[in-house]
């Protein structure tokens, strides 16, 4: 079931003298019940920036030029689009329908706040009549951070339910932070590089948790990230982002199967393996990408029966079709940008 | 917050387990849970400054309505006292020699007549040997020329045990001290902690909106923040307090409101006579419906017989406000507090701005966004208690700073109004005290001792609040 459509975005920023500087372009994805997508792609890309857009937090300067996010409601309820909502309305969106875990769980606590009075927020604000009672409120709070793992954590009787952040470790904390998300009960989750401050193996238990919540609450999951390890062991759905543009996005394992654009090639194989032989050192995607010259850049088996290869679409090519760029069929719901 | 104080400070005690004399090693992982200590004993000066603040605060306010209330002779006892009795030394202090004359002159004559009769001397003897130059002590002791009889000397020391007595001695006026000193410390501790909540709540206000506004909003706040604090301080705390102080006097003469009256009535019969000199051909000035301020003048002017009628009509109509003396004095009070209160928030504002500018940047700050709270409740739930340690401890300096400007203004006569005490004005008279020649000390030193105590109990325990509000500070004892 489809819970948010991002339909063509575009976001630019100020850069003075009456330039923008286009942070994302013509963006589109699709997040449906009990699956993830995958916002790959490296710093500066637009990943954070289509996320924000979605919670309505885009930074003053930011300017929407276009498209649109749309919040698909069950049964009964209208959708909506996100992006000519009051702030009003967005803010009963934010928290309630979708819920966003940031990078870095060491700061994105309140650090003079216990974990329970910053957990009790959520329920104050998104809990309604039911949660007026404060014992009602403590209850809902014990059994979300079951949920999350955190029984153990708490010591006996939820002991440290009212000790501060910085008694916590990472791991901990994102765990309450996840708390914090689904206390909201949302039915979209955006975690913002979610595990990029963990060490790997909290990082693999709090995506597990994170896949086991998604099942369990029949969550749509939204995961940026850069880290291409990740992306394959949790992913259902895979955007490849660069310079503002998805330049190849699908099924996760179409993606992984028969990375298409030159530049998804090129990310996979500067990622370390631990089979094949031994490299001196892994080679970067600038390096991959100057080398090969155009044929490079040709879309191999693509469009096939037009007769003509078409070029993959690259920002920094100076050739005459590089305005606009259109998508190419790969697979079954795999697609890549071409010129 | 409070709740969070007051729960620490009954709650869980910190417990002290050291001295055991083998010690159990426990992995890190297997430790038990250390117990939180308690916030508010985290510093010891800063309790020792608490508790001398508030043991301060309790004898001025409890010792307040008894040092307002009128004494023996009807008036209050901050108040009262006789020129005979001024600047005698404190109890428990050697009185000078003519000190000691003086206080033998105070005892009441019916008093030593009984003496004399008890001891069986002549009451014309004791009344000479007491008024004798070198007063009764040089008889008491021996020490005058001639040699004195020993019942007179008993005589003169049970005068003695009659002396009126001061704890801390007596001012000028012959006001005791101590009253002066306890309803002087009520005041200037009102005051200092009225002016320093007015200046917080401005300061913090002020500084929040603009941190969170930004751009051009706090560019303007800021700027005239700057402007404010480039004019000279001193100068606009007095310019604020005349003021204030004009718009109080007014309030209680009514007397411009009184002119503004005889003026309109004055236009009115003006008006009326040109009305009535049209109909009739010639007029004062020849104009109808139209009454200029030379007109009203001129007429006022002319007709003194009825100014004088005008006048009384308005002293009957708004007569001045008849305000007892304490509702001046609180007027006064208020009036100081807009002063000190009005400028001292400048720095507040800043610092507060500078807070949440970084805070604002912080990631839980967009958390908190992320969760749906609205900005209200973001400054209410997370700024404000992350700004609680920084606005405590300003607050705390500026209560002193306050007391101290409080005390600059009255020593200029604009703060408190000489019958009424406060530390200052009480420091301010008895500085002129100290001199080569005869040094009333108690007069400045009491009131000075008490203010700078109560001074340094105040930073201490705004460090010790500091060190409760934050919960990163917590010692963890086992």
């Amino acid at each position: 079931m489809r819970l948010l459509t991002i339909d063509n975005l575009t976001v630019s920023f100020p850069l003075g003298a009456g330039r923008r500087s286009v942070a994302a372009e013509g963006v589109s994805a699709c997040v449906q019940s009990k699956r993830t997508l995958a916002i790959v792609g490296e710093s500066g890309s637009g990943k954070s920036v289509t996320a924000l857009a979605a919670m309505g937090l885009l930074p003053r300067a930011a300017r929407v030029d276009g498209g649109s996010i749309v919040l698909h409601r069950e049964a009964g309820g209208t959708d909506v689009d996100l992006l000519r909502e009051s702030e009003r309305s967005l803010r009963a969106v934010r928290g309630r329908e979708i819920a966003m875990i940031f990078q870095e769980p060491m700061t994105s606590l309140n650090p003079v706040l216990s974990i329970f009075e910053q957990l009790e927020e959520s329920l104050v604000l998104h809990g309604g009549q039911a949660m007026r009672a404060r014992s009602a409120r403590r209850e809902r709070i014990e059994s979300v951070l079951r949920e999350v793992g955190m029984e153990r954590a708490l010591g006996a009787g939820m002991g440290r339910l009212h000790d501060y952040p910085h008694q916590f470790s990472g791991g901990m904390r994102q765990r309450i932070m996840i708390a914090m998300a689904l206390l909201g009960e949302p039915r979209v989750l955006l975690a913002d590089e979610p595990t990029t401050a963990l060490d790997v193996t909290v990082q693999a238990q709090v995506l597990g948790l994170l896949r086991s919540i998604r099942e369990a609450r029949g969550l749509g999951v939204v995961l940026i990230t850069h880290d291409l390890g990740v992306v394959r062991a949790h992913a259902d759905d895979v955007c490849v982002m660069y310079a503002g543009r998805v330049v190849e996005a699908g099924l996760a394992a179409s993606v992984f199967a028969r990375p298409t654009h030159p530049y998804t090639r090129a990310l996979l194989a500067c990622v370390p393996t631990l089979r094949g032989e031994a490299r001196e050192r892994l080679a970067t995607v600038r390096e991959l990408l100057e080398d090969g010259g155009e044929e490079r850049w040709r879309l191999a088996g693509v469009g096939a029966e037009s007769g003509t290869e078409p070029l993959a679409w690259w920002p920094w090519r100076k050739a005459p079709g590089n305005a606009t760029p259109r998508r190419v069929e790969v697979g079954e719901g795999h697609w890549v940008l071409a010129e | 917050m409070l709740a969070k104080l007051l729960s620490s400070l009954f709650g869980r005690a910190p417990q002290g387990g050291r001295g055991a004399a083998v010690e159990e090693r426990v992995p890190a992982l297997l430790a038990p849970r250390a117990t939180p200590d308690n916030p508010l004993t985290r510093s010891k000066v800063g309790l020792a400054g608490l508790a001398f603040l508030a043991c301060m605060m309790l004898v001025c306010l409890v010792s307040l309505p008894f040092a307002l209330l009128p004494g023996k002779s009807g008036v209050a006892r901050y108040n009262e006292g006789t020129t005979a009795a001024a600047k005698l030394p404190p109890m428990w202090a050697r009185a000078s020699v003519d000190q000691a004359q003086r206080l033998d002159a105070l005892v009441a004559e019916e008093t030593i007549a009984r003496i004399a009769r008890e001891r069986g001397v002549e009451v014309g003897e004791l009344l000479r040997a007491r008024g004798a130059s070198g007063g009764g002590r040089a008889v008491r002791e021996g020490t005058g020329e001639t040699p004195v009889p020993p019942e007179l000397q008993r005589a003169l020391r049970e005068v003695e045990r009659h002396w009126p007595r001061w704890l801390l001695g007596t001012d000028a006026l012959g006001r005791s001290l101590l009253w002066r000193v306890l309803a002087g410390g009520g005041i200037s501790l009102a005051v200092g902690l009225l002016a320093a909540s007015v200046s917080v709540t401005i300061g913090t206000l002020y500084g929040a909106i603009a941190g969170m506004a930004g751009g051009r909003v706090d560019g303007v706040m800021m700027r005239v923040v700057d402007v404010l604090y480039g004019l000279p301080y001193v100068l606009l705390v007095v310019l604020l307090a005349v003021a204030s102080d004009a718009l109080v006097s007014e309030f209680v003469s009514r007397q411009k409101a009184r002119q503004a009256m005889v003026r309109e009535q004055a236009r009115e019969l003006v008006l009326r006579s040109n009305a009535d000199a049209q109909a009739g051909g010639a007029g004062l000035a020849g104009r109808a419906g139209l009454a200029g301020r030379a007109e009203v003048d001129a007429f006022l002017q002319a007709f003194p017989s009825e100014r004088t009628r005008l006048e009384e009509r308005a002293r009957a109509e708004l007569p001045a406000r008849d305000l007892s003396p304490s509702t001046r004095a609180l007027l006064d009070l208020s009036t100081l507090l807009v002063a000190i209160g009005g400028m001292s928030w400048l720095t507040m504002s800043r610092v507060v701005r500078g807070q949440v500018m970084s805070l604002r940047a912080q990631p839980f700050m967009e958390a908190a966004r992320a969760l749906g709270l609205s900005r209200g409740r973001i400054f209410v739930r997370h700024l404000l208690p992350n700004l609680a340690g920084t606005i405590t401890v300003y607050a705390t300096l500026t209560v002193p700073q306050a007391i101290l400007q409080e005390s600059f203004l009255s020593f200029l006569g604009i703060g408190v109004k000489p019958p009424l005490a406060s530390w200052g004005n009480l420091a301010a008279d008895g500085l002129g005290e100290i001199n080569p020649y005869q040094s009333h000390w108690w007069l400045p030193v009491f009131p000075c001792v008490l203010l700078s105590l109560t001074l340094l109990a105040l930073n201490f325990t705004g460090e010790a609040l500091r060190e409760a509000l934050d919960p990163k500070r917590a010692r963890r004892g086992v």
